[in-house]
């Protein structure tokens, strides 16, 4: 039931897609590497506006991010673009650790038309290369999977998350592996989610997390309705970020925590993990993308279209109105679950069901309709 | 049986209504934690998703739903009432 079609890359990770990815190191570099994936059929490229005078923490983690997305087993193949050679150089290495074939290439002393020769011919090599390979048969447990609810509504919490939390104690059960993250929308629910981690020492490791970005968000003395939670939730019959949390981590079901990950870390062991991350869905599936996720399976009540580049992502809907209005963004409808036609149980099979299409080559919406967002997450401004 | 609002847990003061309801309309409602039904009148016109009260709660009491609480209310509520950004507020944020 759980077997499916995927890539086996070098370090024996599976991935679903198979993108050969122009990678642009900072906002600058991206015309070359649009130029390029214009040239080159096959290549996949993304926007983002950072990656000049960052610095510190903040500078690790957008090499992380960058990291990250190059190792993600949805990518066979990486073309780095920078503007000079050191940070250039620093982005392919760490890539070239997962063991599949990385260039780089900056337009320091070349410019952007020889640039775009060079990566382009590079760029042909691998799509050529990349095209014969085959997909061959593994589990939803061999994958890397990620969970997040986005513009929730009170049938988040009533019934699409309780449905994705039957289907990820499944997925743990068989020895499969979940991200979560959202750190502020854990607010008011976070002494339960405390109850859920494997031992005291990770529980700790949580409440640090959780502890810092609530003092943070204390200490600035602001009002947060309206952001949390958001005009959309608020629309959507949510009145507190407390009712929004508890909504939020019935997607977690049952299923004992193993780690805490920081924001873009990749997993050590399998199992249900919580990653430190933004609640912003453009944000978060970027994090997740760097983490090694391959896929997300993503609840929403008025519908956010969100996607990824790198990591597809599932939309679960079970608000009527939402699956109607936006129907060409919802993948899985369970809105039928309202009129008690369908169980939680039945529910989770159908977001399965949809999840194993995915995984095996069909498109999500999001990727049919173009969501190809990326957002990495800044930590505090440029020098 | 069609319900019209669906309880998390038994101590809840609140529900989700899940079809618009006027006020005057007698509501079914389902706790999902033990099976019970029953029902009330709604006291406000309460579109779908929203809450309603499931009994009168005053100023300053919390309002809970999961079984846990989800904020206070900021002026008294009463029994089949609209409850949200109106009447109820964070207590964390």
């Amino acid at each position: 039931m759980t077997e499916l079609q995927a890539y086996k890359r070098e370090n024996g990770e599976f991935g679903i897609r198979n993108h050969v990815l122009i990678l642009p190191l900072d906002a600058v570099s991206y015309t070359v590497c649009k130029a390029v994936a214009n040239i080159v059929r096959g290549t996949t490229t993304f926007y983002h506006p950072y990656g000049r005078m960052q610095f510190g923490e903040d500078l690790d983690l957008h090499f992380k991010t960058l990291i990250g997305c190059g190792k993600n087993p949805n990518v066979s193949s990486v073309i780095v673009v920078g503007i000079e050679p050191e940070w250039t150089h620093k982005i392919a290495d760490g890539i070239k650790i997962s063991g599949k074939p990385v260039e780089s290439f900056y337009t320091t002393g070349n410019g952007d038309i020889k640039t775009i020769e060079m990566a382009s011919r590079k760029a042909v090599e691998f799509v050529s290369w990349s095209t014969t390979l085959n997909r061959t048969s593994c589990s939803v447990e061999d994958l890397i999977i990620s969970i997040k609810c986005g513009e929730s509504d009170t049938t988040s919490g009533l019934v699409s998350n309780p449905a994705l939390g039957v289907l990820v104690d499944k997925i743990c059960e068989r020895g499969g592996t979940v991200l979560f993250g959202e750190t502020p929308e854990l607010t008011g629910a976070e002494h339960i989610l405390c109850k859920h981690f494997e031992n005291t020492e990770l529980q700790t490791k949580f409440l640090d997390v959780y502890n810092a970005y609530f003092n943070m968000i204390k200490g600035l003395g602001v009002d947060l309705l309206g952001s949390q939670p958001n005009e959309g939730n608020i629309a959507g019959g949510i009145s507190t970020i407390e009712e929004k949390a508890l909504g939020n981590i019935q997607k977690m079901g049952h299923t004992k925590i193993s780690d805490v990950l920081n924001t873009c870390q990749h997993p050590n062991v399998t199992g249900l993990q919580f990653m430190d991350t933004s609640s912003a869905a453009a944000d978060i599936l970027t994090a997740f993308a760097a983490g090694g996720s391959v896929l997300n399976l993503f609840t929403t009540g008025k519908g956010n279209n969100v996607g990824n580049v790198i990591c597809p992502t599932i939309k679960i809907c079970a608000n009527r109105q939402t699956c109607i209005d936006s129907k060409e963004n919802i993948d899985v409808d369970i809105s039928d679950i309202m009129d008690g036609i369908l169980s939680l149980e039945q529910a989770s099979n159908r977001v399965l069901d949809k999840m194993i299409m995915v995984c095996n080559g069909q498109m999500s919406a999001a990727e049919i309709l173009r969501h190809d967002e990326f957002a990495p997450i800044r930590l505090h401004p440029q020098a | 049986m069609i319900f019209d609002c669906m309880v998390h847990n038994k101590v809840d003061n609140v529900g989700v209504i899940l079809h618009e309801v006027k006020v005057g309309n007698t509501i079914c409602v389902k706790c999902l934690e033990d099976g019970l039904t029953f029902s009330l009148i709604a006291n406000s016109d309460v579109a779908a998703n929203f809450k309603i009260s499931l009994s009168e709660i005053d100023t300053g009491e919390n309002v809970v739903e999961y079984g846990e609480i989800i904020g206070v209310a900021t002026k008294p509520i009463s029994l089949g009432e609209l409850v949200h950004i109106h009447n109820i507020k964070s207590l964390k944020l």
